[in-house]
C-alpha cells in the first residue's frame, strides 16, 4: 500500500484504460528504450553498467543497458568534437536558462534517439521510438517534440522529488545511489506507461497550459479572491487556479507551471472524478481537500498518510533564472468543479541541496523502514488547523466564485463549434489552446470543454507537414511571420505569428479554399471570429 | 489548374539531357570582397564555418579522405570513433543515419566498404550529397573493383593509393554543393541559354559526326560549358542520368584536365553501369588557342578502349564543322562566354517584386535559375536565397504531398509550387501579397514555355 501523501499515488489505474480519443498514442506504444544514466558512475573498466541509473525496458539484459548508455556517452563526446566557439558559448547559455537542455539526436534506419543532458551534464537521459511502431501508431515523429517530452519527464521527477544530484554526493553519502536507483524506478516505472503523446507533436513540443477564456469582471472575481487568501494566510507562497482542466490564475514561476498543470490535469484531478459524480446528489457545493488528512477536527501532527506531498519548485518568480529549488507543501482544494492549489514553504527542506544532506540519514532510515516513500517525511508547517481554516475560508468564497464560472462556461458551450482546426500559444503567458489536445477524462466527463471540433482529424501526413514547416521556415527568433502550405490532399495549414504569439490552422479540403488567396481571406474571418481578443492579425 | 510546363513537358524517358548550373560562374559577377584572415583565430573560426567537413574511410576505420585542416592523428581517432558508431548499429541489426546537436548535423552512409561521414550546419539532403560522393568514387574505381580490392589486398589496405590524385574531384564534388541548392541540381543539369536555331545546329554537328564514324560502342557526345550543357546527342535510345552527368562535368571542370588539348580518361557512370567502363575522349577546342579562348569543352564517350583515334577524327571533324559556320561560330562563343541567363525583367510589368527563382522541370530533369538582381547580389544574399530554396526544396522531398507554400517573412517571401510536372522556388520582396506573387509566377511561366528552347533542350539528337 503506498502512502497517500505520495504524490504518485495518484498516477493509479484510473486512466490506464486505452485513450478513448484518437488524438493521443500511449507513449509506451512507440518507445523502444529509456534510460537514465549517471556516466561518472561507469568510469571503470568492466563497471559500465553502473552508469544505468534507470533503463526501460526492466527486462533487458545489463549488456546492452551499457551498450546503449554508453552509445549515447560516444554520441555527446563525438559531436563535442564539431562544436564550434560560438555555439559553446550558446550552450552554456542554454543550460543556464534550464529550460534548454543540450540535446544529441541519432536517427537509424529502424530508431530515432533522443539524449538530453542535465545539472551540468553529470546526468544524462535518453529515449529511443521505433519508427515502426510509430508508424503503426499513427504517430508522426518530431524530435523537438521528443526532446519536449524527455525533458518534461525528467522535470516532473525534479518536481517530486528534486534534484538527480541530489541523491548523488559522493562527499556525503556514497551509499545514496541505490535510493536514488529506487526512486528513478518508483517515479518512471509509473509515468512511463501512463504517458500519452499527441499525435500532433507540436502540442507536446510548445507544452503550454490551456486557459480558461472567461469575461473581465468574473475574471477580477478570482483575483480578488486569491488575494484576499494570500492576505489571510500569508503563509501560503503560490498559488493556482483551476476551472474543470482549465488554468484561470497562478502565482508561480512560469518553469514549474508545465509540470504542475500536467500532473494536476492528467493525474490528480480525473482521481477525484468518481467520487464526485457519486455524490453529486448532495452536498455539491461542499470543497474539500483532494489531498492529505479527511479528519480536520482533531489537531493530531500530520503524520504517514495524512501528511501532505511535497513539490519541489522554483522558488522566486522575480529571478527566473535561478536554479534553486525550494520544497513546497501542496494543499488542493477543490469545489464546483474549481481547484485552487496552495504551497507552503516547507520548513523541513531548505535548499534542495541542503535538505537532503540534512535529511539523509534520516530518510535513508524511513525508505529501509516503509519501503517506498517519495518525499522525506517531516512534520510540515501545514496543520490540521491551517487546513480547517483555509477551507473555512474557501467554503463560501470559492463556491460563490465557482457557480459564477460555472454559469458563464454553461453558456458559452454552444458556440464554440469550428470547422477548422487550430493550436493557439503564447509563449509569454504559456497560454494554449488547440482543438487537437485532449486533456483526458475529465473534459470528456464533464462535456463542456470536450472537443467540439466537428471536421475530420488531419491526416498522419499533415500533422508531419505542419511540424515540420514550423521547424524549417517559422523562425524561433522573429516576432514575425507567415506561413500557408497545401498538401496534395487540399488541407491547408496556416501558420502566423504576431508578436510572438503563435496560431496554427489546419483547413480541411473544402471548395471555399482553392487558391492562395481564398485562404488567406479564410483566415483573416477565422482570427476575427475565433481569436479576436488574443490575436492581432 | 492547368498550366504549360516550359522546359518540355512531352518528354518521355528520352530527353535526359542537360547541364549543371554553376550559379557561381553564371551569375553577374561581383567581385566579393573576401574576409582578410589575419591571424590564426580567425582561421580557426573559419574553418569551423566550413559548411561541410567531409570524412571517407574504409569500414575497418582507415580514414581515405579529409576535406579538412584537421591533423592526421585526431582524423585517425575520427575515423575510428566513425567506424565503431557504424558497427555498433549494425550490430543493432539497424543502420546509422544522423546525429545532430545543437545545429550541427551529421550524416553517415555505409556502403561497403566504405563509410561516409559529413558534418554540416545545414541538415538538407546531405544523405544525397553522400550518395553523390560515394558515385563520384565509384567513377574513379567502379563499384566492383572497390568491392573486391579490399578483398584481395586485405582489410588494412590503404585505398588512398588506388585514389592518388583523385582528391580534387572529390574536393571540387564537395566544393560544388556550396554554389548549389543540391538536391536540385545533382540530380538535376542546366542548359546553358542559347538561340534554338544555334543549339539546333550544334547537336546536328555532333550528331552527324559521330553517326558517320560508324564507331559502335560510342555512345554520346556532349559539349559542356561553365558546368552546363550547351548540346547532348545520343546513339539511339540510350540515357544518360544527370547525376552521371554531373559527375562528367565534375571531371571536366577539372583545370589540370584543361591545359591539354585532349585526354582520354576511363571513367564508370555508375548510374548507366557501376561495374565497366566509358572511355571519356575529353577535348577543349578552344581552349587558350591564339585569337580567343572559348570555355567550352567536348566529351565524346565510348566502350570501347581503342576508340580514341576515331573519337580524334570526330572531334576534328566536329570543330571543324562548327568553325566553319561563322555566324553559329560567333553566337557559340558568345553564349559561352558570358551567358545569357533568364533575367528576371523578361517577365514583364510587375515582375519587381520578384528576386529570384529556381525552375525545376521534372521529366527532363532540367533548371533553370533566374539571373542575379538587386538586392541578392553579393554572395552572403545570394547564400540566403539558396538556403531558402535548399530548405524549401528538402521539405518538398519529404512531403511529396506538399504542393503550395508561401511563407512571409520580415526580410523576404519564399514562393514554392510543385506539381507532379514541375517544381518552382520564388523568392519575393517582403511586401507582396499571395495574389500579387501568384500572378507573377503565371507570367513566368509563360515566359520560359515561350522561351523554352533557349533556356532548355527539349530534344536530344540521336545518330
Amino acid at each position: 500500500m503506498e502512502s497517500i501523501a505520495n504524490p504518485l499515488y495518484f498516477f493509479s489505474n484510473l486512466s490506464l484504460n486505452p485513450p478513448s480519443c484518437s488524438n493521443v498514442v500511449r507513449f509506451i506504444d512507440v518507445l523502444e528504450f529509456f534510460f537514465v544514466a549517471h556516466p561518472l558512475s561507469g568510469r571503470k573498466e568492466g563497471e559500465e553498467h553502473k552508469r544505468v541509473m534507470y533503463f526501460h525496458p526492466k527486462g533487458e539484459q545489463l549488456e546492452r543497458q551499457s551498450e546503449i548508455t554508453g552509445f549515447a556517452e560516444a554520441v555527446v563526446n563525438f559531436t563535442e568534437n564539431f562544436l564550434s566557439t560560438s555555439h559553446r558559448d550558446i550552450s552554456e547559455k542554454l543550460t543556464e536558462s534550464d529550460d534548454g537542455f543540450d540535446f544529441r539526436t541519432v536517427t537509424t534506419q529502424r530508431t530515432e534517439h533522443v539524449y538530453i543532458r542535465t545539472e551540468d551534464d553529470q546526468f544524462m537521459l535518453g529515449v529511443s521510438i521505433s519508427k515502426q511502431l510509430s508508424h503503426v501508431s499513427d504517430y508522426p515523429l518530431f524530435q523537438p517534440a521528443i526532446r519536449s517530452i524527455l525533458s518534461d519527464a525528467y522535470k516532473m521527477f525534479r518536481m517530486f522529488f528534486g534534484t538527480f544530484s541530489s541523491f548523488i554526493n559522493f562527499r556525503t553519502v556514497p551509499d545514496d545511489i541505490p535510493k536514488f536507483k529506487e526512486r528513478l524506478d518508483f517515479f518512471f516505472s509509473k509515468y512511463i506507461p501512463l504517458l500519452k503523446v499527441h499525435k500532433m507533436p507540436l502540442l507536446d513540443h510548445l507544452g503550454g497550459v490551456e486557459f480558461l477564456r472567461m469575461s473581465g469582471p468574473l475574471y477580477l472575481n478570482v483575483v480578488s479572491l486569491i488575494t484576499e487568501l494570500r492576505e489571510e494566510f500569508p503563509i501560503i507562497e503560490k498559488v493556482m487556479f483551476l476551472y474543470q482542466d482549465k488554468l484561470l490564475y497562478y502565482q508561480l514561476s512560469k518553469r514549474d507551471l508545465p509540470s504542475l498543470f500536467r500532473y494536476l490535469t492528467h493525474n490528480l484531478l480525473p482521481t477525484t472524478l468518481a467520487p464526485e459524480l457519486e455524490h453529486s446528489g448532495r452536498n455539491a457545493s461542499k470543497g474539500r481537500y483532494l489531498r492529505g488528512p479527511t479528519d480536520l477536527t482533531t489537531d493530531v501532527p500530520l503524520l504517514g498518510d495524512e501528511s501532505l506531498s511535497v513539490v519541489h519548485l522554483h522558488s522566486e518568480q522575480e529571478a527566473e533564472f535561478q536554479d534553486e529549488l525550494v520544497g513546497y507543501q501542496m494543499m488542493v482544494y477543490r469545489c464546483l468543479n474549481a481547484t485552487v492549489c496552495m504551497f507552503v514553504r516547507n520548513s523541513a527542506s531548505f535548499t534542495n541541496g541542503d535538505s537532503d544532506r540534512r535529511n539523509s540519514g534520516e530518510s535513508l532510515n524511513v525508505s529501509q523502514s516503509s519501503s517506498i516513500r517519495s518525499s522525506p517525511p517531516q512534520n510540515g508547517v501545514v496543520s490540521r488547523r491551517l487546513l480547517r481554516n483555509v477551507d473555512q475560508f474557501l467554503e463560501t468564497e470559492l463556491a460563490q466564485v465557482a457557480s459564477k464560472i460555472g454559469d458563464e462556461v454553461g453558456d458559452e458551450k454552444l458556440t464554440d463549434a469550428t470547422d477548422f482546426h487550430y493550436i493557439y500559444f503564447n509563449p509569454s503567458s504559456l497560454s494554449m489552446t488547440s482543438s487537437l489536445s485532449t486533456s483526458p477524462s475529465l473534459s470528456v466527463a464533464a462535456s463542456g470543454s470536450a472537443s467540439t471540433s466537428k471536421v475530420p482529424l488531419p491526416p498522419v501526413d499533415v500533422n508531419r507537414l505542419v511540424c515540420d514547416t514550423m521547424s524549417n521556415f517559422v523562425s524561433d527568433t522573429e516576432e514575425f511571420g507567415e506561413c500557408f502550405v497545401k498538401s496534395s490532399s487540399d488541407w491547408w495549414i496556416v501558420i502566423k505569428k504576431v508578436n510572438s504569439r503563435l496560431l496554427v490552422l489546419i483547413l480541411p479540403p473544402s471548395s471555399y479554399t482553392s487558391s492562395l488567396a481564398d485562404v488567406q481571406s479564410k483566415t483573416a474571418t477565422i482570427v476575427r471570429s475565433h481569436f479576436e481578443a488574443i490575436f492581432f492579425s | 489548374m492547368e498550366v504549360e510546363v516550359p522546359g518540355g513537358s512531352e518528354a518521355v524517358g528520352g530527353t535526359d539531357t542537360g547541364s549543371e548550373s554553376s550559379f557561381k560562374v553564371s551569375q553577374v559577377e561581383i567581385e566579393d570582397v573576401e574576409e582578410n584572415l589575419k591571424n590564426a583565430e580567425a582561421i580557426f573560426e573559419h574553418l569551423e564555418q566550413l559548411p561541410f567537413q567531409v570524412f571517407i574511410l574504409s569500414e575497418f576505420g582507415k580514414p581515405i579522405f579529409v576535406n579538412n585542416d584537421r591533423n592526421e592523428g585526431e582524423v585517425v581517432s575520427l575515423a575510428a570513433l566513425i567506424c565503431a558508431f557504424v558497427s555498433r548499429c549494425q550490430s543493432w541489426g539497424d543502420s546509422l543515419m544522423t546525429m545532430t546537436s545543437q545545429d550541427n548535423h551529421i550524416q553517415f552512409l555505409h556502403k561497403s566498404p566504405l563509410i561516409f561521414c559529413v558534418v554540416s550546419k545545414y541538415p538538407e539532403q546531405l544523405d544525397q550529397q553522400l550518395e553523390v560522393l560515394f558515385e563520384q568514387i565509384c567513377s574513379i574505381l567502379s563499384k566492383s573493383q572497390l568491392e573486391n580490392v579490399y578483398k584481395k589486398k586485405g582489410d588494412n589496405y590503404d585505398l588512398r593509393k588506388l585514389l592518388r590524385g583523385t582528391d580534387r574531384l572529390i574536393d571540387s564534388s564537395i566544393s560544388s554543393w556550396r554554389a548549389s541548392p543540391i538536391n536540385l541540381v545533382d540530380s538535376s543539369i542546366s542548359a546553358i541559354p542559347m538561340n534554338p536555331s544555334d543549339r539546333e545546329f550544334l547537336s546536328t554537328t555532333m550528331a552527324s559526326s559521330l553517326g558517320a564514324a560508324k564507331l559502335d560502342g560510342a555512345l554520346f557526345g556532349i559539349m559542356i560549358a561553365r558546368r552546363q550543357i550547351a548540346a547532348i546527342v545520343r546513339f539511339k535510345k540510350y540515357v544518360i542520368h544527370p547525376r552521371d552527368l554531373n559527375i562528367l562535368i565534375n571531371l571536366v571542370s577539372d583545370t589540370t584536365l584543361q591545359t591539354d588539348s585532349q585526354n582520354w580518361v576511363p571513367i564508370c557512370l555508375p548510374r548507366f553501369n557501376d561495374t565497366g567502363f566509358f572511355y571519356a575522349y575529353i577535348s577543349y577546342p578552344w581552349c587558350k588557342t591564339d585569337q580567343e579562348d572559348i570555355p567550352a569543352c567536348l566529351v565524346l564517350l565510348s566502350v570501347k578502349r581503342d576508340h580514341f583515334d576515331g573519337l580524334k577524327e570526330v572531334r576534328q571533324q566536329i570543330v571543324t564543322k562548327l568553325e566553319g559556320n561563322a555566324k553559329f561560330f560567333t553566337n557559340f562563343s558568345q553564349a559561352v562566354k558570358t551567358p545569357n541567363l533568364y533575367q528576371i525583367s523578361q517577365i514583364g510589368s510587375n515582375s519587381e517584386s520578384l528576386w529570384s527563382f529556381l525552375y525545376l522541370n521534372h521529366s527532363s530533369k532540367q533548371v533553370c535559375m533566374s539571373s542575379s538582381k538587386i538586392p541578392l547580389i553579393t554572395r552572403a544574399e545570394r547564400w540566403i536565397a539558396r538556403c531558402e530554396m535548399r530548405r524549401s526544396s528538402s521539405l518538398s522531398t519529404r512531403h511529396p504531398h506538399l504542393r503550395t507554400l508561401f511563407v512571409r517573412g520580415t526580410r523576404h517571401c519564399l514562393f514554392v509550387w510543385v506539381t507532379d510536372l514541375f517544381s518552382l522556388y520564388c523568392i519575393f520582396g517582403p511586401f507582396v501579397t499571395a495574389t500579387i506573387a501568384f500572378q507573377v509566377v503565371e507570367k513566368l511561366l509563360k515566359s520560359l514555355k515561350s522561351h523554352e528552347q533557349r533556356y532548355f533542350i527539349i530534344n536530344t539528337t540521336s545518330f
